[in-house]
């Protein structure tokens, strides 16, 4: 099976504690880093499905450590379907950051998909937010509507 | 080891280093289902304490399959010699490629 470096990205036949290429201490490193920081450095990961699956994982965690990682990703990557990936995780995150952002990827994304996955994202974020802010003022309509119908 | 064979090899490591788990069982069919081809893989988690704080269940075993991959479920629990087995589609797959 193909083990690699979670440094330089080298690749090895055998699941080997330090790198010969770069030094880094590997076991130590998947030993002490933190899940979500895992994720985040597979973000990085040379084959596609990984920083995918990745992406998709960190949006489902609500950490907000991934908001930079992710919208790096979707600045950096050539694969339209990471992209895809980390738009769809960067909705997860109703910040404003993350909804200027998804909102020029919906404008500006030279790929179809990506866009149409950033204007659902933004859509959807819109929408939370909305109903987020509309929440109190439907409670304080409840009385008069409890009240007509008495 | 194909190149398809070797893509699913080099995700499967890196997805049980990040979930802290080691493989169990690695198959590979070159049966093909569109463009996707099949594959399976069985990792084992270390230490199940720390298993929901990855939010996904609480599996025995996770298994990474591609879409086209759970009609050949039974065969590969057989193969695999597992009978307790928690089936999992983690979120994220790289989907046949769009017209």
């Amino acid at each position: 099976m193909p083990y690699y470096c979670p440094n330089c990205r080298e690749e090895f036949n055998a699941d080997i504690n330090v790198c010969p290429c770069c030094g880094t201490n590997i076991r130590a490193f998947w030993d002490g880093t933190d899940y979500v920081d895992k994720l985040i450095n597979a973000l990085g990961h040379p084959e596609p499905a990984t920083p995918i699956r990745a992406a998709s994982i960190l949006g489902r965690l609500h950490d907000s450590r991934a908001v930079e990682p992710l919208i790096s990703l979707v600045e950096k990557t050539q694969d339209i379907y990471i992209a895809r990936a980390a738009v769809e995780a960067l909705g997860y995150f109703p910040t404003e950051r993350a909804l200027n952002f998804l909102q020029g990827v919906a404008d500006r994304h030279p790929a179809l998909m990506v866009k149409k996955a950033a204007e659902t994202q933004v859509s959807n974020m819109i929408c939370s937010l909305r109903g987020s802010l509309s929440a109190p003022a439907m409670n304080s309509r409840t009385p008069s509507r409890i009240a007509r119908r008495h | 080891m194909n190149e398809f064979k070797a893509k699913i090899a080099r995700h499967s490591t890196a997805m049980a280093k990040i979930f802290n788990a080691e493989i169990v069982h690695f198959i590979y069919s070159s049966a093909n289902h569109g463009l996707i081809s099949t594959s399976l893989t069985c990792i084992r988690i270390k230490n199940m304490i720390e298993w929901p704080k990855y939010g996904m269940g609480f599996p025995v075993a996770i298994v990474l399959m591609t879409p086209a991959c759970s009609i050949h479920r039974k065969e590969y629990c057989m193969t695999a010699g597992i009978t307790e087995l928690i089936m999992i589609r983690l979120p994220g797959f790289r989907e046949k490629p769009e017209a």
